[in-house]
């Protein structure tokens, strides 16, 4: 195989990942789609540094945080934290992820589709609306019949269970549990 | 404050910042502790996880992908300048390019020009290599052909002028024979009427109403812009190559049609074409002619947009300023802007 086709599976088998990474840190759906592109392609004109010896994505990772750092210089007030220290826990985060079970991102997840599992049910049909549906928490409020206050707070109350529950599969699986 | 009032002050911000996109003020961000700010970061880790499990993710990282793809077809130039570049400085004695760069670019442009005859991926392939070339900083002039509905079946004609994704000059001749003008250097927006100041924005929230004083309603005055939406958001099916004219060369032609899901990013109100079509060069990726289909909406009358390229050339920078056009007029800032 080629260096384009190696490359290729390489793009694919990471896509997902540096996505998320892109999109914890850039809330722009079109900034997240450009910075995903120019990570690739100048990962692919540096490819000949790439120590093979070491995961790809980390170094994948380390390419994207310099271009969102360049990105978020010129967009200051953007709504996310992204600066360096943000992007090193975020790294940190996704390099959890990848040691849950599973050989793809879509496997992996399995631990945080547990965790939505066992969200009260009002919980789960709120996030639905946001991220399945991606409805506005004010279009969320209308189908549910709910007001917009309550709306917002079972998704800040949903997140925070969620993120709860993830840090405690990671920390299982760091004690071996 | 206690760390449980802390903490829930802290998922309210996470919530405001996640769910309203409000931007994150300095003073604010200044004002966390380092175990708020880890916590914030977690948040928006776990939303982007979250989001990851959507079906608009799923076919957003397709399409990511598929750009990737085929954008390494012209990543392969940058990358031999840039060995060439460094082995230059390095070691001048030795050659700028070596032998294996060079097979490894001839392969990937041969492997991306199969791909790009091939089923499923030509026609995102194409709509990609079309934005590529409408991001090259050439003046491109297109005619405008604005069929409307309503009771009135005149159709306006127009020029849009574009280079690269920043600048664009739109040029319509009113029914007096006053010229309207609309257009940006890539640092403000300008608005020319018939008579009168020169209009000034620094942003571009102002054109929809610009472009209603000029009695015309594009979607978009980038080409650019829009060929980003339909790569994004919209369904692509490959036609069979098509002359435009009798006689003329065949031009690589898809259609584009309006995907569900929400527009992100469309401005409220201005409801993205149902259909685009598209016919461009099958070798540049250059854009030859665009026919918009809208909706139907009782604000809008146009109801199907052309543009056809006219000509390519490169002008100077002044085109895409209003003082060419009017330079004894004063201008003012558009209000509240």
């Amino acid at each position: 195989m080629d260096a384009k086709g190696v490359f290729e599976i390489l793009v694919r088998e990471h896509a997902g990942m540096l996505r998320v990474y892109l999109r914890s840190a850039v809330h722009d759906a079109a900034a997240v789609d450009d910075l995903f592109q120019e990570t690739m392609l100048t990962a692919w004109r540096l490819i000949d540094r790439f120590d093979s010896s070491r995961p790809f994505g980390p170094w994948l990772r380390g390419i994207a945080g310099k271009l969102v750092l360049a990105w978020r210089r010129q967009h200051a007030t953007a709504p996310r934290l992204c600066d360096a220290a943000a992007l090193e826990q975020l790294d940190a985060r996704l390099s959890d992820v990848q040691r849950l079970p599973g050989d793809t991102l879509d496997e992996k997840l399995d631990a945080l589709r547990r965790c939505v599992a066992a969200l009260p049910d009002h919980y789960q049909a709120t996030l639905d609306g946001r991220f399945r549906d991606q409805l506005s928490a004010l279009e969320i409020a209308a189908r549910l019949q709910l007001n917009l206050e309550t709306v917002k707070k079972r998704l800040q109350r949903a997140r925070a269970l969620l993120l709860d529950c993830m840090l405690g599969k990671l920390a299982a699986l760091e004690g071996g549990v | 404050m206690n760390a449980d009032d802390s903490l829930h002050s802290l998922d309210d911000l996470a919530g405001r910042v996640l769910d309203e996109q409000a931007p994150l003020e300095t003073a604010a961000m200044a004002a966390l502790s380092a175990d708020e700010r880890r916590r914030l970061v977690d948040l928006q880790w776990i939303d982007a996880l979250l989001a990851h499990g959507s079906s608009a993710e799923a076919a957003a990282v397709e399409r990511s992908v598929a750009a990737v793809l085929a954008g390494l077809a012209g990543a392969a130039k940058p990358r031999e300048a840039v060995i060439r570049g460094e082995r230059a400085a390095r070691r001048r004695w030795l050659p700028a390019v070596s032998l294996s760069s060079l097979a490894a670019a001839a392969l990937v442009t041969l492997a991306i020009g199969v791909w790009w005859q091939r089923g499923s991926q030509q026609a995102m392939a194409m709509v990609e290599r079309s934005y590529q070339a409408a991001l090259a900083p050439l003046d491109r002039t297109y005619d405008v052909t604005v069929e409307r509905t309503g009771g009135s079946m005149r159709s306006l004609k127009s020029t849009l002028t574009v280079r690269g994704g920043d600048k664009f000059l739109f040029e319509q001749r009113g029914p007096l024979g006053g010229v309207y003008r609309l257009g940006t250097d890539g640092h403000g927006y300008w608005f020319i009427p018939p008579t009168g100041s020169i209009v000034r924005a620094e942003t571009d929230a102002f054109l929809p109403a610009w472009m209603r004083r000029a009695s015309t309603d594009l979607p978009t005055l980038q080409v650019s812009t829009l060929l980003a939406r339909m790569r994004d958001y919209y369904q692509l099916q490959r036609l069979p190559d098509e002359a435009l004219a009798p006689g003329s060369r065949e031009l690589s032609h898809l259609r584009a049609n309006w995907s569900a899901g929400r527009p992100l990013g469309w401005k409220p109100g201005r409801l993205p074409p149902e259909q685009v079509e598209l016919w461009a060069d099958p070798v540049s990726g250059v854009v030859e002619q665009l026919v918009l289909t809208l909706p139907t909406d009782e604000r809008r009358r146009a109801r199907r947009v052309t543009l056809r390229l006219a000509e390519e050339k490169n002008l100077d920078e002044s085109a895409y300023r209003a003082e060419t056009y009017a330079p004894d007029r004063e201008s003012v800032m558009a209000p509240g802007a």
